[in-house]
């Protein structure tokens, strides 16, 4: 796991699309050396950084310098606008895809609006932007990577993973000494202090009480609720049946509804559910134009003067 | 036949009973604030009692006390059964209206209107759907 925060894939089309781009470019040593494969070792078992035995492998992979060049596993799209040499790059690293991009002057004659192909044969002016937009390519996704890698291990240690725990606590042994590991380390802090972490309750919380009226108007505003089809969710309760009829009717008797909840307990979601079913069917009734508001609430149809 | 004879039995109850509450000895005179029994006859005479004698009977007295706001409400409740037809019609197609919309602060809005109004047990039915209401 250690070496995998430095250590990015490097599919083999990739790297063999690149280094084939960089011959027809003959491009300059240092830039030619930066698309090499990655000489760091291929990404390992997370769950072998744990392993004690190993330590001193990871030792070697958390000191190491900035690692492999990034650009391996990079697809680009380069344009040349209002003479800048615009590179726009999708950076696939173990943590995900990373968007970056970047834009350089063009020195020389102006060169004219249009995509930059990389097989094809370039002017000397865009060949020296490409070369200073491969160096800052490669930092940005060194940076954004070292960055989802870091958010990646402090939330999975959040969420209990001994890997990432393990990785943790090796970057802290190894920082001491300066190098990579320090320097992850101190990205690690960085990052845990601008996002500090919230205990969740998921699963502990008292589970809230479904309140009857919002169930009611949630009801209400959905199919029509004749009586047939409250039978029919009645029947759909089983031995729960009459319970929720008994909510159904006795939905403005908050008191009956209460002592019948007080004598059978174990029906009283039903009896709720009932109930809210019985407040949203009248609701819906007394939408009608011409419907009886004392059978939605008899104090409010003696308000209202009917 | 019952319940209306009830409630009247209780509305006379309820007109004793605060016909002999001292309401100087249990508040300021200045403040008008209910005692816990008065609290349960107002809210009794504002939202069950239908009768609109007791209710203006009840009313005289809370103004007599020194209760002037309560007075006022109740007697808005008493006069609710003498509107014309046409503004109880329109009152009605109001409340259809109100239960039938989803807009949220409309209803509440509504609501208030029903308290201010003395109709309290319709405000309640419209805040209680509003509730609901995402």
């Amino acid at each position: 796991m250690i070496s995998r925060l430095q250590t990015t894939r490097a599919p083999r089309f990739a790297l063999s699309l690149v280094r084939q781009h960089t011959r027809a470019l003959a491009l300059p040593p240092a830039l030619a050396s930066s698309v090499d494969p990655p000489s760091a070792p291929a990404p390992s078992d997370p769950t072998q950084d744990v392993d004690p035995s190993e330590t001193t492998e990871d030792e070697s992979a958390i000191e190491g310098d900035a690692g492999p060049s990034m650009l391996a596993g990079m697809r680009v799209a380069i344009n040349v606008h209002a003479g800048r040499l615009c590179v726009l790059g999708a950076c696939e690293t173990p943590w995900g895809t990373i968007p970056i991009a970047c834009h350089f002057g063009i020195e020389g004659e102006p060169e004219e609006d249009r995509p930059v192909s990389l097989a094809d044969p370039q002017t000397p002016g865009v060949l020296a932007a490409l070369a200073q937009a491969e160096e800052r390519l490669d930092v940005l996704a060194k940076r954004e990577s070292d960055d989802l890698a870091v958010e990646n291990v402090v939330r999975r240690a959040r969420l209990g993973d001994q890997v990432a725990t393990a990785t943790i606590a090796e970057m802290r042994r190894f920082a001491p000494r300066g190098g990579r590991a320090a320097f992850m380390l101190k990205k690690v802090t960085a990052y845990v202090q601008a996002h500090p972490y919230q205990a969740s309750e998921i699963g502990l919380e008292p589970a809230p009480i479904a309140r009857v009226s919002n169930a009611s108007t949630a009801l209400a505003n959905g199919p029509l609720l004749s009586k047939s089809r409250l039978l029919q969710i009645a029947a759909s309760l089983g031995e729960n049946a009459r319970a929720f009829v008994f909510g159904c009717v006795h939905f403005r008797r908050p008191r009956e509804i209460e002592s019948a909840i007080s004598e059978h307990p174990e029906a009283e979601s039903a009896i709720r559910t009932g109930a809210a079913a019985g407040l949203a069917r009248a609701i819906q009734m007394v939408r009608l134009p011409d419907s009886s508001i004392a059978a939605f609430c008899p104090h409010v149809a003696w308000e209202l003067g009917e | 036949m019952l319940v209306p004879l009830g409630l009247l039995i209780l509305g006379g109850l309820a007109y004793n009973k605060i016909s002999k509450t001292d309401g100087a000895s249990v508040m300021s005179a200045d403040i008008a604030v209910l005692t816990a029994d008065q609290a349960v006859i107002y809210d009794t005479a504002l939202n069950k009692t239908e009768d609109p004698e007791t209710i203006r009977k009840m009313a005289a007295v809370f103004r007599k006390k020194g209760f002037e706001p309560h007075a006022i409400m109740l007697e808005k409740r008493a006069n609710l059964r003498e509107l014309p037809q046409e503004v109880k019609r329109a009152r009605r197609a109001a409340f259809r209206k109100a239960m039938k919309s989803t807009n949220r602060e409309g209803i509440l809005a509504m609501a208030a209107a029903y308290d201010k109004a003395g109709a309290p047990n319709s405000a309640d039915s419209l805040r209680t759907y509003a509730a609901g209401l995402p």
